[in-house]
C-alpha cells in the first residue's frame, strides 16, 4: 500500500510541476496577446487597412496575409477583425488570407514560438512561412468562386467585439477568462500525457510519417489552445512527436479548432466554413508530411 | 455574486505567481529567464481584477478552470521533476531540437567535466570511455537508480530546460561509489571523482567518485540551455 501512495504522490507532484510549468511560462505571453487584442480593438480603425486595399487579387491576398504581423491578435481577436474589414468594403480574398493567416504571423505568436523553441530560427520561420502559404493559397482558390459574397453571413450588430464602452482593461479581462479555460485544458492534458502514458508508446506513435501528423492535428482541434500559446503546448510533444506533427499542431490548431466554430459562423456561411476548414486540414496535413519526409 | 467572485480570479493568480516569484519555487518550472515575464504578469493580473470588480466578470461552468492553477499550486507541494520521470525519459529518442549547438570538445585534458556537459555527449559513441579515460568529474544532481545497475553504482540525474518543466530532458551519468546502496532516491548529492571504463562494458565511462556529498536541492534544479 505504501509503494502504491508513493508511487501515486510521485505522479501527482509531476503532472503539478508540468502543468504549472506550462501555465506559468504561458500566462505572460496570453496576457500580452489579450492587452493587444484589446487595444486594437478599441483604437485602431479599420478603415486606416481598408484604404489602402490593392485592386489585384494576389496583392490584396498577399496583404491580408502580411496584415497579421502588423495586429497582434490571436484567433479570437482576429475572426471579429476579419468581420469588419469585410464589413468596410474589403475583398474577401484580403480578408481570408487576414483570418487564415492572422493568428499564426501576428509579432505575440511569433515571440512565444521562438521563446518555446529555444531561438530555433527555423521552427519560427517555418511556421510563419508555412501559415502564410496556407492562408494565400486558401484565400485565392475562395476568390475564383464568381460570386463570393453569396458565402458570407449578412452583417448583424452582434458580430463586433469591438462596441462597447468597457475600458481596455475590462475588455482585455473578458478576453483573458474566455481564453484561459483553452489554456488550462491544453495544461491538463500535456502534463496527463507526459505524467501518465508511457513514452514508448508516445514515440511508436510520434515518429510515424502521417500518423504522427494526424494525431496532433487531432489534438490542435479538439484543444483549441489560444494560438499565442500553444507554441508551449507543442513543446510538450517534442519529445516525443516529430517535427512534422508538431508544425502541423501549430498551423492547424489557430485555425480549426472547436471554439472558433462559432466566430466562423459569423463571417462564413456553413458550406463556405467547412470547405475552408477541409482546404487547410488538407493542405497542413500534405505539409506536415512533407516536413516529416524531409527530415527522414 | 457569482460573477464578482469569478472576476476575483485573475487577482488570485496574480498572487499565486507573486508566491512563486518570492519563495524561488518559480525555477521548479520556468526557465530562469522567464523570471521578470512572470514579475510583469502579477501586476497585471491584479489590474484585471480590480477591474471588473464592479461589474463582474460573466462565465460559463468552463471559466471556473482558471481556479486549477490557483488550487493545484496551493495545495500540491511544490516540487521539481526527480528520478521518477527520468525513468520513464531513459532511453527514449531526442530530438534535433535537443542537439547541442556547438559540439563539446574533448581533447583538453585538464577539463573537470560537470553533469551537462557528460550528459549531453552522445552515448552511443564506441569510442567515448577511451577518450574520458582519467579525466575529472565534478557533478551535482540527483541520486538515480535502475534495476540493471550493480549496487555500487547509481546515476546522478538532473533535467535540462530550454522553457520550462514541460520541455525538460533528463540527462545522467553513472557513479561507482562503495556507499552507493545508502543514498535515497531523489537525494541531491555532489560527487568528485576521475572517469574511467566501466566494467564489464568496457565502452561505457563510469564516474569512479572520491568523494559523494549530501547537499541541499539548488535554488535553479534544471540545468537550462540558452
Amino acid at each position: 500500500v505504501l509503494s502504491v501512495l508513493s508511487v501515486a504522490t510521485d505522479r501527482l507532484a509531476t503532472f503539478a510541476t508540468l502543468f504549472l510549468g506550462l501555465v506559468l511560462e504561458a500566462l505572460p505571453f496570453l496576457l500580452l496577446g489579450v492587452l493587444a487584442s484589446a487595444l486594437i480593438q478599441r483604437w485602431v480603425p479599420t478603415t486606416l487597412v481598408t484604404r489602402l486595399v490593392p485592386r489585384s487579387r494576389i496583392s490584396a491576398t498577399a496583404l491580408g496575409g502580411l496584415l497579421g504581423m502588423a495586429l497582434p491578435v490571436c484567433e479570437c481577436g482576429v475572426v471579429p477583425l476579419g468581420r469588419r474589414l469585410l464589413d468596410k468594403g474589403a475583398p474577401l480574398p484580403l480578408a481570408l488570407a487576414f483570418i487564415v493567416a492572422g493568428p499564426v504571423v501576428n509579432p505575440v505568436v511569433l515571440v512565444s514560438t521562438w521563446t518555446a523553441f529555444g531561438g530555433n530560427p527555423g521552427f519560427v520561420l517555418g511556421r510563419f512561412g508555412l501559415a502564410l502559404l496556407v492562408a494565400i493559397l486558401v484565400s485565392l482558390a475562395f476568390s475564383l468562386h464568381p460570386s463570393w459574397s453569396s458565402l458570407l453571413v449578412t452583417s448583424t450588430a452582434e458580430h463586433s467585439l469591438i462596441e462597447g464602452k468597457a475600458g481596455v482593461l475590462r475588455l482585455a479581462t473578458r478576453e483573458f477568462m474566455d481564453l484561459s479555460r483553452y489554456l488550462m485544458l491544453g495544461g491538463v492534458l500535456a502534463a496527463c500525457l507526459q505524467t501518465f502514458v508511457p513514452r514508448t508508446a508516445l514515440l511508436a506513435l510520434g515518429s510515424d510519417t502521417g500518423l504522427s501528423v494526424l494525431v496532433l492535428m487531432a489534438v490542435a482541434v479538439l484543444l483549441s489552445v489560444c494560438s499565442s500559446v500553444d507554441a508551449f503546448v507543442a513543446l510538450s510533444f517534442a519529445g516525443t512527436f516529430n517535427t512534422g506533427a508538431l508544425m502541423a499542431f501549430l498551423l492547424i490548431g489557430p485555425l480549426v479548432n472547436l471554439k472558433s466554430a462559432a466566430m466562423y459562423s459569423a463571417v462564413l456561411r456553413r458550406p463556405a466554413m467547412l470547405v475552408l476548414w477541409i482546404l487547410c486540414a488538407q493542405l497542413i496535413f500534405l505539409l506536415g508530411s512533407l516536413v516529416n519526409l524531409s527530415h527522414a | 455574486m457569482r460573477d464578482r467572485a469569478f472576476s476575483l480570479l485573475p487577482g488570485l493568480l496574480g498572487a499565486l505567481l507573486a508566491w512563486q516569484l518570492l519563495s524561488g519555487h518559480i525555477f521548479l518550472y520556468v526557465h530562469e529567464r522567464s523570471f521578470w515575464l512572470v514579475a510583469l504578469s502579477v501586476p497585471l493580473l491584479v489590474a484585471m481584477s480590480l477591474a471588473s470588480l464592479r461589474r463582474g466578470a460573466k462565465s460559463g461552468l468552463t471559466g471556473w478552470l482558471l481556479i486549477l492553477p490557483i488550487a493545484i499550486g496551493l495545495l500540491v507541494p511544490a516540487r521539481p521533476l526527480g528520478s521518477e520521470v527520468l525513468a520513464g525519459q531513459i532511453g527514449g529518442a531526442r530530438l534535433p531540437i535537443w542537439e547541442p549547438r556547438v559540439p563539446l570538445s574533448l581533447d583538453t585534458s585538464s577539463r573537470v567535466w560537470d553533469l551537462k556537459q557528460l550528459g549531453l555527449l552522445e552515448p552511443d559513441d564506441a569510442d567515448l570511455a577511451r577518450r574520458l579515460e582519467g579525466q575529472r568529474a565534478h557533478l551535482v544532481g540527483f541520486v538515480h537508480r535502475t534495476q540493471s545497475l550493480p549496487p555500487d553504482r547509481f546515476l546522478v540525474g538532473r533535467f535540462v530546460v530550454r522553457c520550462c518543466a514541460v520541455d525538460a530532458v533528463g540527462i545522467s551519468f553513472p557513479v561507482r561509489y562503495d556507499g552507493a546502496a545508502n543514498l535515497a532516491r531523489d537525494a541531491w548529492v555532489e560527487v568528485d571523482g576521475s572517469i574511467h571504463a566501466a566494467t564489464p562494458d568496457a565502452n561505457t565511462p563510469v564516474v569512479d567518485a572520491d568523494q559523494v556529498r549530501l547537499v541541499a536541492r539548488p535554488t535553479q534544479p534544471y540545468l537550462t540551455l540558452p
